[in-house]
């Protein structure tokens, strides 16, 4: 038998490989901060196959890129609720070390730290933002004042290269500390919260397509499996 | 195939987003109420490929890949945006026009924290909730006082049969939190301090950020009824995309299936 059985099994793998990313991002349609994926399935493949067979038709997952697009920002009015405008994440400080993030759901722990829901703290340009005061004030360029005074300045960083990101779950992103830079051009939007990039249509788009090519990788290996059937039987007469 | 299980977990939120909406609803002609919003994660990664990591043909690959399993609720959060006013011409009605909470002491002797103005007065003349619990500090009203007035500065006044001039009788202070969406809510239109509120900063009315005081006026519920209903929905098409996502997986492994002749 010929590599063409397994070039279809291929794709049918890698029709569940997208459908494993679409259910991902269909489960997080309502999850603030969250970016969706794109998979990439493409000829940049048949450079990574050994020379002798770059006949093609093999499938696999050449790429995986979270979409960093701007999702839409819900107003909740919560001081402590903050949205990013423009190519930008917040800084946290974790117990692994500095994550990045999105979702700029704030709240404070007992002594007054700024942190996630998690209880890691939010960076400023000085470390964690501990707030004294009574009001909570965060101008668009992350400076933060309460009526006792400017208390420091939210760290807004961006991804040079936003292909190298790793995802960490909690809507926490991972990157090399050469892959940040300060991000001037990004806006902080206080008592706003931004909601999933995710769009139901595209999912919903996906998931026929992927049904339907998984469908025609099985049709084109029973057809493959038959003629060989009839081969062997042709032969053994 | 994760995206059976991954799919189930964006059901799970979507259900938890419909109980938190549907409370909402439910209080949407509480006084001094205030909605609350469920706040989403997405759950751990697997990295199948990491990004940057080497091939087996020696080329760095661009960029990896990682499939999550799913989403998780991790907190319900409280908008204490203002509610509407509501005149009612009931003078021990009080909105507050500004942040600011009511402290009330509950029977075992803690306080707790209310936004809902609409007071009572007990058989011994004190100021109380509906439920009974007095005002803190405690205003004891006199039994034949003819008209109560309460200052947008709080101070409680009555007229007394036979005098002219207004007597103060005490005033009402309100508390205020650098976190109210860090109190917790206990029920009763009463919520409780928290670590992640703060401690309680009291004041007088009006001073300090503190709101006035609004008499004869109650605060409504801030709930609003379209933008629930649009929480609805959004929430409801959610749960049906991923109940889509479920019935893709599942027919993709009935294809597979078929693969194997019977």
């Amino acid at each position: 038998m010929d590599a063409a059985m397994y070039k279809a099994l291929s794709g049918a793998v890698a029709q569940m490989r997208r459908m494993d990313v679409t259910a991902q991002d269909m489960a997080n349609s309502n999850t603030t901060g969250y970016k969706g994926d794109r998979l990439a399935f493409s000829e940049v493949l048949a450079e990574r196959l050994p020379a002798e067979d770059r006949s093609g038709g093999w499938v696999a997952v050449a790429d995986q890129r979270t979409q960093f697009s701007q999702g839409g920002i819900q107003m909740t009015g919560n001081p402590l609720n903050l949205a990013l405008e423009g190519d930008g994440v917040f800084v946290v400080e974790t117990a692994r070390g500095e994550r990045y993030t999105r979702n700029g759901g704030f709240t404070l722990s007992p002594d007054g730290t700024i942190v996630t829901p998690q209880g890691d703290a939010l960076l400023g340009e000085g470390g964690p933002m501990q707030i004294t005061g009574t009001t909570i004030e965060i101008a668009s360029d992350g400076t933060v004042k309460s009526e006792q005074g400017e208390i420091g300045r939210i760290r807004v960083v961006r991804f040079v290269n936003p292909d190298q990101v790793v995802k960490e779950g909690a809507n926490l992103f991972r990157a090399a500390p050469a892959n940040v830079e300060e991000a001037p051009g990004a806006r902080v939007v206080q008592g706003g919260l931004e909601q999933s990039n995710v769009s139901p249509i595209d999912s919903m788009v996906s998931l026929i397509s992927i049904n339907r090519q998984f469908e025609a990788y099985e049709r084109a290996m029973k057809l493959m499996d038959s003629e060989t059937e009839k081969i062997v039987a042709d032969a053994g007469r | 195939m994760r995206a059976l299980w991954t799919a189930a977990t964006g059901m799970q939120a979507q259900q938890l987003t419909l109980d938190v909406v549907a409370n909402n609803l439910a209080n949407v002609q509480t006084t001094g109420f205030k909605r609350s919003r469920v706040d989403f994660q997405d759950l751990v990664y697997e990295t199948l490929q990491a990004p940057g990591a080497t091939s087996a043909q020696g080329q760095e690959v661009p960029s990896g890949f990682q499939v999550g399993h799913g989403s998780r609720a991790v907190a319900t959060q409280r908008l204490f945006i203002k509610g509407d006013l509501q005149q009612t011409g009931n003078a021990l009605d009080l909105a507050i026009e500004g942040e600011g909470f009511f402290q009330i002491q509950q029977p075992n002797g803690d306080t707790a924290y209310s936004r809902a103005g609409a007071f009572k007065k007990d058989s011994q003349g004190r100021v109380v909730t509906s439920d009974g619990f007095p005002l803190e500090p405690e205003i004891t009203i006199p039994a034949n006082a003819l008209s109560i007035a309460v200052g947008v500065d709080g101070t409680v006044s009555v007229i007394l049969p036979g005098q002219q001039q207004p007597q103060q009788v005490g005033s009402i202070q309100l508390v205020r939190f650098i976190n109210p969406a860090g109190l917790q809510a206990q029920g009763r239109n009463l919520f409780i301090l928290t670590q992640a509120s703060g401690d309680a900063t009291p004041g007088t009315p009006g001073q300090d950020g503190l709101g006035t005081l609004l008499q004869g006026f109650v605060e409504g519920a801030n709930v609003n009824v379209v933008e629930e209903m649009v929480g609805l929905i959004t929430s409801q098409r959610a749960y049906e995309i991923n109940s889509r996502a479920i019935r893709t997986a599942d027919e993709m492994m009935q294809t597979a299936n078929n693969l194997v002749r019977g």
